[in-house]
Order: structure tokens, then C-alpha cells, then sequence
């Protein structure tokens, strides 16, 4: 081959690399929002948390959190979905690799008034 | 203009296409996306119905919070630590007699809501300012004078662990 063929060809290589490239990152970014996760942790921390601070004392609340399965599965997380920190009045939704979302509640809660029942993914929150 | 320099020509104006293609779909994407479900005036509607149930009982006012002995975090089951030092709550609960005298007063939380929400509903371009509720209601005292109870619960609440 002569120089210039050669020259051609590199070109057009990296020309091809680079589009390939770009639309692989494209496809990965849209992908990554595109699960949805971000907003179902967004979307089930401001709703447990508007929950509990709506609940009457003494009353029970059965929440279906079975959506966040779902996510919990497609990551590969296996950590509960939902954790509360009772000092700090706050719940975390955390389904993908991310920090999960966190959201305050002004209700005083006693430790261990919010459990997950693994089998019926079902959140008991207890006032 | 030669081939090669035709090519070349093509190829930077391909790149500047996909740079468009992808500015647009980043963009649009995190618009999409990064759009927060506002619930401030849920949580100030919320806080206000919780005040409401708590200090009335069958339609009258308890007495304890017309004579100042009421603690409203206990009795309500509030966090103080969150509606007075979180900066990110406000409420005002206040007492008129039949004459429009004003018989007790309590505000917590950040008093800067006042003026605040009255910005924030004026103008729709202040989107981080706090959101309020109002509520007024007519109650009894134990002699069975009737009383007007208002009460205004405002929330700025949005918390992101990655701010703390």
C-alpha cells in the first residue's frame, strides 16, 4: 500500500472510532437516566415521608413498595430500599448506585416505627 | 477544493451535527429529569392540619394553649429540632376573640417566612423561595365564647444528602 492509501485509511479509522464512541456514550446516558430510577427514589422518599407526618397518632400505614423491587433487582442492589434515621428525620430511598434521595419529615418517630416486610414488599409505618 | 480537503471539510461539519445531537439530548434529558416534584405546600398543609387536630378537640380549643402551658412538640408529636432550628419550616398560630382581639400568639420555625411566602405567591419567577398555607377555623373556649383560630404553616424543605 502507498503512503497515502495508508494515510486514508487511518483516518477513516479513527473517524469511525470516534462516531462509534459518541453514540455508544449517548446510548449509555440516556440509558442510565432513562431507567428511571433517580425518580422513583425521588418520587417514594417525598411520598413515605409526606406519609408519615399525614399519619394520626396511634394509626397504622401499609405502603406497596413493590415498584422499588423492581429497580432494586435491575441494579443489583441488595440492600433494603428504604432506611429512616430517627435522630435526623430523615428517609433515604436508595435503589441504584447512586446516594439514593433523601427527604425530611417533621414527624417524631420512635426507632423501628418504619419496617419493610421483605416477602409482601409492603412498608409498615406505624405512628 | 480537492477530495481530500472535501473529506476533511465533511468530517468537522459531521462532528459539529453530533455535538448538536448531543447538547439537544443531554439537555432535554436533564430538563426531563431534573424537574422536582414540589411538595411544599403539601408539607405546610399537612403541618397546618396536624396543629388543627391537635389543639382543637370536638370544637373547642384546649385551654392549656390559650393560657401558654402548651407544648406543641410534645403534644403534637412534632420535631423541634426540625421546625425550629432546620430553617426550612415556619408556623404561626394565632388566637382572636369575636372583637378581632388578638388573645395569644406562637410562631416556630423561621420567621423570615412571612415575608417570604408573600413573595414567593407574588411572583412565579422566586421558585426557591418557601411556599405557606393558611387556615382559619372557628373554635370554642371552656366558657363557650366563640373563637377564631388561623394558622399559617410554611415549608422550604428540600433535602439532598449530597448538600449535607
Amino acid at each position: 500500500m502507498n503512503k497515502k492509501a495508508d494515510e486514508l485509511l487511518t483516518e477513516q479509522i479513527i473517524f469511525i472510532v470516534l462516531n462509534i464512541f459518541f453514540i455508544l456514550l449517548l446510548l449509555l446516558f440516556v440509558w442510565r437516566v432513562g431507567t428511571g430510577a433517580a425518580t422513583a427514589e425521588e418520587r417514594y422518599a417525598k411520598k413515605i415521608g409526606l406519609a408519615i407526618d399525614n399519619l394520626k397518632l396511634g394509626t397504622e400505614l401499609k405502603m406497596d413498595i413493590s415498584e422499588l423491587y423492581v429497580y432494586l433487582e435491575k441494579n443489583k442492589i441488595k440492600d433494603n430500599p428504604v432506611t429512616l434515621d430517627y435522630s435526623k428525620n430523615i428517609v433515604n430511598v436508595r435503589v441504584s448506585s447512586g446516594k439514593g434521595y433523601s427527604f425530611t419529615y417533621f414527624t417524631s418517630l420512635n426507632p423501628g416505627s418504619v419496617t419493610i416486610n421483605e416477602t409482601s414488599k409492603l412498608l409498615l409505618i406505624k405512628s | 477544493m480537492n477530495k481530500k480537503a472535501d473529506s476533511k471539510l465533511l468530517s468537522v461539519w459531521w462532528f459539529v451535527v453530533l455535538l448538536v445531537i448531543l447538547v439537544g439530548i443531554v439537555g432535554g434529558t436533564f430538563m426531563f429529569y431534573s424537574s422536582k416534584i414540589d411538595m411544599r405546600l403539601l408539607e405546610g398543609d399537612v403541618l397546618s392540619s396536624r396543629i388543627m387536630g391537635c389543639i382543637i378537640d370536638r370544637g373547642y380549643i384546649s385551654q392549656n394553649f390559650i393560657d401558654d402551658k402548651f407544648d406543641i412538640f410534645k403534644t403534637c408529636n412534632i420535631s423541634q429540632s426540625i421546625i425550629d432550628k432546620s430553617g426550612n419550616f415556619y408556623l404561626n398560630i394565632s388566637v382572636y376573640d369575636l372583637n378581632s382581639k388578638l388573645i395569644i400568639e406562637k410562631s416556630y420555625g423561621n420567621r423570615a417566612f412571612v415575608q417570604e411566602c408573600a413573595v414567593g405567591a407574588a411572583m412565579t419567577e422566586a421558585k426557591n423561595f418557601p411556599k405557606c398555607t393558611q387556615k382559619s377555623t372557628n373554635v370554642l373556649n371552656l366558657k363557650g365564647e366563640l373563637l377564631k383560630l388561623n394558622i399559617l404553616a410554611g415549608s422550604n424543605s428540600e433535602y439532598k444528602l449530597d448538600e449535607s
